[in-house]
């Protein structure tokens, strides 16, 4: 239970950080938005989503719009 | 950040603290246990605080080296940082991951600031005190970030230590 908690709280917190990293940067175009391609966070957020694991409404708002980011659209 | 000593020395705290806690993360990685592992998690947590107060933060991304230290703060903070994003203890896990997060509300901030005064959106030198290199930089920390995100599975959540 402890552990179920923890896991979402990581989930939402590295989410939360990686939205406010990309949101607005100045190298989004020059470096970031290849990077995060790349990468594929896109999927990685998307697996997140698919595996049922994360449950709360909040964080799986918060995942969807940051992998909508990450896909250029 | 300085303090002076008794006999008039400046001592670079922080500074100290943080290299020590990088000294663990590259000398036993996953192995820290025990006071090791408290001493990580206070210091994650401190530099995690140490965001509240803008002066603070500036120096703790300061890429110049202090006089007392050879190692830019950012530079110690990022391998800090990198290495506990990827921890095998799940709390140290999410105390980093609270140290990235505000770290990136810190960066945020001037951003949404600069969008709210009409400056054109992306704009660079809209931070105060943005460095060459700041774009690698973030390109690093944001890969670290992904990582985490990446390997917090659904069943397998690692280990947790009281």
């Amino acid at each position: 239970m402890l552990m179920r908690f923890l896991y979402v709280f990581l989930v939402h917190r590295l989410t939360a950080s990686l939205a406010l990293f990309l949101h607005l940067s100045p190298y989004w175009t020059t470096q970031l938005s290849s990077f995060v391609e790349v990468l594929g966070v896109k999927d990685i957020l998307g697996e997140k989503l698919k595996d049922g694991s994360v449950k709360k409404e909040e964080v799986r708002r918060l995942v969807r719009e940051v992998a909508q980011m990450c896909s250029g659209n | 950040m300085k303090s002076s000593t008794t006999a008039g020395e400046n001592v670079d705290i922080v500074g100290a603290i943080l290299k020590k806690a990088v000294e663990i993360v590259e000398n036993n990685g996953e192995a820290a246990k025990g006071g090791e592992r408290n001493l990580l998690l206070t210091t994650l947590r401190m530099v995690s605080n140490g965001f509240a107060n803008p002066l603070l933060a500036r120096y703790l991304l300061s890429t110049t080296p202090s006089h007392t230290s050879t190692t830019p703060s950012r530079t110690l903070l990022t391998s800090l940082l990198v290495s506990t994003l990827l921890h095998s203890d799940a709390l140290v896990r999410t105390a980093s991951a609270s140290l990235a997060f505000n770290i990136s509300a810190h960066l945020q901030r001037p951003l949404i600031e600069a969008v709210r005064e009409g400056k054109r959106n992306g704009e660079e030198g809209v931070r105060d005190n943005e460095e060459e290199g700041q774009g690698d930089w973030e390109v690093e920390v944001v890969s670290a970030i992904v990582e985490g995100v990446r390997r917090e599975g659904g069943e397998d959540v690692g280990e947790l230590c009281f």
